[in-house]
């Protein structure tokens, strides 16, 4: 049995056990489309369909978070349910619950171990090689078969649920790791041992961490070359054709009409001729890199780089790779992890009455 | 038989004169066409100067927007003072006036210049090329003989309205070497007048050539082979489902889509979103249900909203992450719709849309 | 298994008209299969296209709108419109396989009690043979 197949098995196993043990009710968890080419998420009320669920598919279509929020945003879930997902998804929905767009109330967050994603567009164009690949994606945890934002993602191991399930200390099992009080108690109320922490997990993530840190430094070196000064920019957002593919993706941008789709920035056909004079010519549509940079402004300090711009864009942007890049410093400049602590305040929101002097006059 | 004049040169270098001359005499303040952008790609833009002209590709076989999107972009809070020309492809030009019958655009300022269209090629074959030339050069060679280009958008080698309907002017590239022949058919008095000063060649000549005779012939016949490539409707529920199931839902074809105008789509709307006890409901009744789900009502939906009015421009294709075959399904439903009230979209400015009116006599097949 | 089964209808009945007839068959006590269910609406140009693909979608069997007849409108012209949106949304649900015999337009005024319950039995008697909507149990809708 392929590895993919023994996570499989035993995760479901496990749902099937706390299920029974009462410790939730619905699962909401991926499972493949019936063209299989590719996944989807689906609420299973019914546990006869669990048998068919994928808990860690080789691609990731719709972010979890939205699909969270999609679900709860109107109010919140009847039964209690169990949400399994990678831990970029999990981070986004506790960001995501910040914004008082998801309900948590009735769930359950599992999150899982992850080796990386395939890019999507490559996975459906051939869905049986993709398999293979992904096969050897979780036997040599991540190759540079991943999406390149996955090959520099220092996540990939985040305790981010109520619930953990490790995968990648061992080739043949899960560990069930209990993240906080609420899962601890779920665990005890199926009796459900909790994975013993023998040391190889953390050893196994801190040398993933490490060559991921690497890959991580050399793209930064990178992008900070081909994005520095306005005509770098210009040319990494060249091909961009306004689709906005990539705010729609992004489970952080939750407005329901997007400033950058609203008459704001809409003008007077005489005030783009008046711009277009200023210069010779105008492209359209206009107020490209606006948009983008001002997507960061408002997306960018939750940006948990789970990549689904860049699977979404139809002309190839790096858009992930470039907003993770402007993401961490702006992250870090608050000393802030999107999605590691729920009772962590977005930085925007609060202040110290005395902080970040660097960035005032000294007048 | 029409009036052709003709330039003895290239077709991109012809349009860019007549335009420059438009410029200057101030008969226009711009002109609306694809322009080699600073960064090296190829995007629609407005050009006020006659340097800026110069780095314009007016033919170049990419629609990286639908122009008549974009036109509504520049123009729906309000229409421009004066004059501007516009270079777009038929499908572009009927999607137009698909908008101005919708109130989201005003024709009356536009000269309009379009093309016997061979089709463009896919935004990421064109734009990510190695080798743009010979994708040009291949281009170049299928449209002077008409005939099928098959790395073309699918729903370009499908097209049934290449020859513009209702255009200024007409640049001819089907049947011409566009290296060597710009010929132009004036097909109206402004066309006439707004180049009354310029020398050009008269002659006479059948627009109805050889080669659009033969390509219209051959795309018919890719038609029926992109309309029977979806499994519908034999499939029914289940074709549906393996055709849509793909989606992602980032609404991108809506986005692209020329016809999509609202600034606040009714599937984004609250009254698209259901609270979560009704998702919960479906699941029980279903066993299990996909989440975000709602896919099928989006596609069909937009069907109802768009169909009618759809030219089969093939924007949408192109931006599907899931490249899932939109064309076939929308264009394909679009024109059984539109087929059914014998309306034909962008055909005519002044016939009204035919969901907007009704004869008191018709559709009674239709009632029970 | 075909004569257990009581379709389930989502009728669409004009408030007029149609709304009036179904009472008046009521209040004569016509014996009727109990497959409808009804939404009162103004009138039949009051429902949107979509309404028609999401009760499809949602598992309905059938789908049921009726109006005054054809210059009866109280709104004069309304379901003119009606009878132009219907055929689209048939139409569509031909060029996609939707089954589109599970979709009816029938006019019936407020005097023909007997004419609504005749449209509800043979609309649903047509159901019975098309058997249950399949959309009803899809999981990837």
């Amino acid at each position: 049995m392929s590895n993919y197949d023994i996570i499989r098995k035993k995760t479901i196993e496990f749902l099937k056990k706390a299920r029974d043990a009462g410790c939730f009710k619905h699962i909401l968890i991926p499972m493949e489309i019936p063209s299989k080419e590719s996944f989807s998420y689906v609420l299973i009320k019914d546990e006869s369909f669990l048998i068919d669920a994928s808990p860690l598919p080789p691609v990731n279509p719709v972010q979890g978070a939205k699909v969270l929020s999609s679900l709860t945003r109107r109010g919140e879930l009847t039964g209690k349910t169990a949400a399994v997902m990678r831990p970029c998804e999990i981070r986004a929905v506790i960001e995501l619950g910040k914004l008082g767009q998801v309900k948590l109330e009735n769930i359950v967050l599992i999150s899982i171990d992850c080796p990386g994603l395939l890019p999507f567009s490559s996975y459906t164009a051939d869905p049986e090689k993709g398999k293979a690949r992904f096969e050897k994606v979780i036997g040599e945890w991540g190759n540079d078969s991943i999406r390149p934002v996955c090959m520099t993602c220092t996540h990939f191991a985040d305790k981010a649920g109520d619930i953990h399930i490790g995968i990648i200390e061992n080739n043949n099992d899960i560990s069930v790791i209990p993240v906080n009080d609420r899962g601890k108690a779920l665990l005890e109320q199926c009796v459900i041992p909790a994975g013993k922490d023998t040391g190889a997990r953390e050893t196994k993530i801190k040398k993933e961490t490490d060559k991921r840190q690497e890959n991580l430094n050399k793209s930064d070196d990178e992008l900070k070359n081909s994005l520095q000064g306005l005509n770098n920019l210009d040319k990494m957002f060249a091909d961009c054709i306004g689709c906005y593919n990539c705010m729609r993706a992004c489970p952080i941008c939750y407005c329901r009409l997007c400033y950058f789709n609203s008459e704001n920035i809409r003008h007077e056909a005489d005030e783009y001729i008046r711009r277009a004079e200023a210069k010779g010519s105008l492209r359209f549509p206009a107020d490209t890199l606006l948009f983008h940079s001002g997507r960061m402004t408002h997306m960018s300090l939750s940006c948990v780089g789970c990549g689904a711009c860049e699977d979404a864009c139809p002309v190839s942007i790096p858009v992930a790779r470039i907003f993770q890049f402007i993401a961490r410093q702006n992250q870090a400049l608050f000393a802030y992890t999107p999605g590691s602590d729920r009772e962590e305040n977005i930085p925007l929101v609060v202040y110290k009455e005395s902080e970040l002097e660097d960035f005032e006059d000294s007048h | 038989m029409a009036e052709i004049m003709k330039l003895k040169k290239s077709a991109d270098a012809g349009i860019k004169d007549i335009l420059k001359y438009l410029l200057e005499k101030k008969k226009v303040t711009g002109a609306f066409l694809l322009k080699k952008t600073g960064a090296g790609s190829v995007h629609y833009s407005l050009v006020t100067n006659n340097d800026e002209m110069e780095r314009s590709v007016p033919f170049a076989p990419v629609m990286p927007e639908n122009a008549a999107r974009m036109l509504t972009i520049f123009m729906k809070q309000k229409p421009p003072g004066e004059p501007l020309a516009v270079v777009v492809r038929p499908c572009e030009l009927r999607a137009l006036v698909e908008l101005s019958k919708l109130g989201q655009v005003d024709l009356s300022q536009l000269f309009v210049i379009s093309v016997s269209c061979p089709g463009v090629y896919p935004i990421k074959t064109y734009l990510k090329a190695e080798k743009p030339d010979e994708l040009d050069a291949a281009y170049k060679k299928s449209a002077a003989n008409g005939e099928i280009q098959k790395d073309l958008r699918a729903t370009c080698n499908a097209c049934e309205h290449f020859l513009p309907i209702g255009a200024d002017i007409t640049v001819l590239l089907v049947g011409k070497d566009m290296d060597s022949a710009c010929d132009i058919v004036m097909n109206t008095e402004k066309a006439r007048d707004y180049l009354s000063g310029m020398e050009l060649k008269k002659a006479e000549e059948d627009t109805e050539s050889k080669a659009v005779v033969s390509l219209r012939k051959k795309r018919d016949a890719e038609r029926e082979k992109l309309f029977s490539s979806l499994p519908l409707p034999d499939a029914g529920m289940d074709g549906l489902i393996q055709v849509l199931g793909k989606c992602i839902q980032c609404y991108g074809c809506r986005s692209v889509c020329p016809i999509c105008y609202c600034t606040l789509c009714y599937f984004d709307s609250a009254n698209n979103e259901s609270p979560a006890p009704i998702s919960e409901n479906e699941a029980g009744k279903r066993g299990a249900v996909k989440v975000p789900s709602d896919t099928l009502f989006y596609h069909l939906g937009r069907i109802t909203h768009i169909g009618i009015s759809c030219v089969g421009c093939g924007a949408c294709s192109d931006v599907c992450p899931a490249e899932i075959p939109l064309p076939a399904l929308y264009y394909r439903s679009g024109k059984m719709i539109q087929d059914m009230f014998e309306y034909t979209p962008g055909k005519n400015r002044d016939e009204e849309r035919p969901l907007s009116v009704f004869k008191e006599e018709e559709l009674g097949e239709y009632e029970h | 298994m075909n004569e257990e089964f009581t379709p389930k209808i989502v009728g669409f009945l004009c408030n007029w008209c149609s709304y009036a007839g179904a009472d008046l068959a009521g209040v004569s006590r016509l014996q009727m299969p109990p497959s409808l269910r009804t939404i009162r609406v103004m009138c039949s140009s009051r429902v949107d296209p979509l309404f028609i693909i999401k009760a499809l979608l949602y598992g309905a069997d059938g789908v049921l709108i009726a109006g005054c007849h054809p210059g009866d409108c109280h709104y004069m012209k309304g379901n003119y419109y009606a009878r132009r949106r219907f055929a689209m949304v048939k139409s569509l649900l031909e060029a996609t396989g939707f089954e589109p015999e599970r979709v009816q337009l029938s006019w019936v005024s407020a005097s023909e009690g007997i004419r609504f319950k005749e449209t509800i039995e043979e609309f649903t008697n047509k159901l019975r043979k098309l058997g249950r909507n399949k959309a009803a149990k899809k999981v990837f809708v």
